[in-house]
């Protein structure tokens, strides 16, 4: 569904992504695990074609996202769902209309059509009493699950994750792990997370890969990370500051 | 005697590294706002229009300025009015006060004080909430669900800001006229049917309209900087202040700097 083939990035003088290769299968869940800074976000941004590489490229279901632009680009995206770190509401903008932005976009629905709508996916989200809530009144978990109703608002065949449970407190973000397992099998997405929450990452991930150094160093089933003898993976995945990795 | 063939010393190349490294980074930020108005142009004459964007658009950045543009101009017509006639008195010019004033108000001061204080208002706002919708993703998640955040936030502000400032300026004209009567009449006792005379014996529609186009293109360079100063924020809290102390920088010099060149050509001297 994903297919990233030898992506280079750099930033000035530094370079982010070192010839990452990765191939994300329809229908699974793919978590990219890394330290901060490993370049996971950069990563995640150019499969929806936010940021464009230095060299290689992204093909999503078979069409080269890296060299499609404006028009094209954006009926591409229409197909993804992406829910944002900080969860990325538009703050002048009641919930509904968060939930539904997509929907006025693109599907030219009134305004009670709307509602309706986004009103069925907040409900999914198990967020019913918001929608005429202002983005400044929601608590950070309820911020994702907005974010999240809105990622889901158009059916996207792919969903992105960028880390959706940092900044929660252990239960909330228990919730949320919950809510994007129930979602894939409801949904049947494919889905691309990006997280440093080992738990998170063995609760909703198919296969994990680790991103080090600009490269994907190890993919695997969450059993098969667990006992990785790639001594990186391993201080990663058992939160060791002791072992080859520095903290950054 | 120093050997020329030698390489010049260190602290001698800093200077001109110095100012090659400005002009190169001024030359950049030229070159990105104008690939960035040529993006505007290009999505903005396509439909849709966005026209509830534009509306609102124009309310915060023409609406919300007219109380500051209407003092501004009330003041600079009569301290106009006070300091004219003071220089006139000397070769007993005092009955050309209103044409002065008329002439001032409408050829230049109107378009670049209104200019300026739409730069320092409406461009600050622009680049903190674009900044903000920058730093927090925002305008990345408007991207990622197919809608060009180009057209959806950039063109309806420098749309607004071509049609406002003209509107702010022809406001700011007519007070600026009417402080520079008030006192020159009840102030300095001119009498009120020669000093309007004279307002409008010497003025032209071309006075208004060179300085309304002057206006118009204020109000693009305007948005368009301060929108990609928003839009090219980065680093938090932080670089929202940044950007938003360029925008206005850069907007207020772009006025500046861009009314010489249109006075030369709207004159055509």
């Amino acid at each position: 569904m994903i297919e990233v083939h030898d992506l280079y990035k750099s930033f000035g003088a530094k370079a982010v992504l070192r010839g990452v290769d990765l191939s994300v299968e329809r229908g699974e869940t793919m978590v990219i695990i890394g330290g901060s800074g490993s370049g996971k976000s950069v990563l995640i941004k150019h499969m929806i074609g936010l940021l464009n590489p230095d060299r290689g490229h992204v093909e999503v279901a078979g069409e080269n996202i890296t060299d499609t632009h404006d028009e094209d680009l954006n009926h591409l995206r229409q197909r993804f769902g992406m829910l944002f770190q900080g969860a990325a509401l538009f703050d002048s903008m009641p919930v509904w209309q968060n939930v539904g932005f997509a929907l006025i976009e693109h599907k030219h629905m009134g305004r009670a059509e709307v509602r309706d709508m986004a009103q069925e996916k907040l409900e999914m989200v198990g967020m019913p009493d918001v929608l005429d809530l202002m983005p400044a009144e929601l608590s950070g978990g309820m911020r994702k699950r907005v974010g999240l109703a809105r990622a889901i608002a158009m059916d996207p065949e792919i969903l992105l994750y960028d880390e959706p449970t940092t900044g929660l407190d252990p239960i909330m973000a228990d919730v949320i792990n919950r809510l994007i397992r129930s979602l894939q099998e409801r949904l049947k997405v494919t889905s691309v997370v990006i997280t440093h929450d080992m738990v998170s990452a063995y609760h909703i991930g198919d296969r994990l890969a680790m991103l080090y150094q600009g490269r994907i160093i190890e993919i695997g089933t969450p059993d098969a990370i667990r006992g990785s003898e790639n001594p990186v993976v391993h201080q990663f995945v058992t939160g060791s500051s002791e072992g080859p990795a520095q903290a950054r | 005697m120093p050997d020329p063939a030698a390489p010049p010393s260190p602290v001698l190349l800093r200077f001109p590294a110095a100012v090659g490294r400005v002009a190169l980074d001024v030359l950049f930020e030229v070159g990105a706002v104008g690939r960035y108005l040529f993006q505007s142009f290009r999505e903005g004459v396509r439909p849709p229009y966005r026209v509830r964007n534009i509306f609102r658009q124009m309310e915060v950045l023409g609406v919300n300025s007219m109380p500051v543009v209407l003092i501004t101009a009330i003041f600079t017509g009569m301290v106009l009015a006070l300091q004219t006639h003071t220089g006139f008195k000397r070769f007993n010019a005092e009955s050309l006060v209103g044409t002065v004033v008329a002439l001032s108000m409408t050829r230049e001061l109107g378009p670049v004080l209104t200019g300026l204080i739409t730069a320092g208002r409406a461009g600050a706002s622009i680049a903190a909430e674009l900044g903000t919708m920058r730093v927090t993703e925002q305008i990345d998640a408007l991207a990622t669900m197919g809608v060009s955040p180009v057209k959806y936030l950039m063109v309806p502000r420098i749309v607004a800001g071509l049609v406002m400032l003209p509107i702010l300026t022809i406001f700011a004209d007519v007070v600026g006229i009417t402080g520079g009567y008030f006192v020159g009449v009840e102030v300095l006792g001119a009498n009120p049917t020669v000093y309007i005379k004279r307002t409008f014996d010497y003025l032209d529609m071309e006075d208004i309209t060179g300085g309304l186009i002057k206006a118009a293109v204020f109000g693009i360079l305007i948005a368009l900087i301060s929108s990609y100063k928003g839009f090219t924020a980065e680093g938090g809290a932080e670089g929202v202040g940044r950007a938003t102390t360029g925008a206005v920088v850069l907007s207020s010099m772009a006025v500046l700097i861009s009314n010489y060149f249109l006075t030369t050509l709207i004159t055509g001297s």
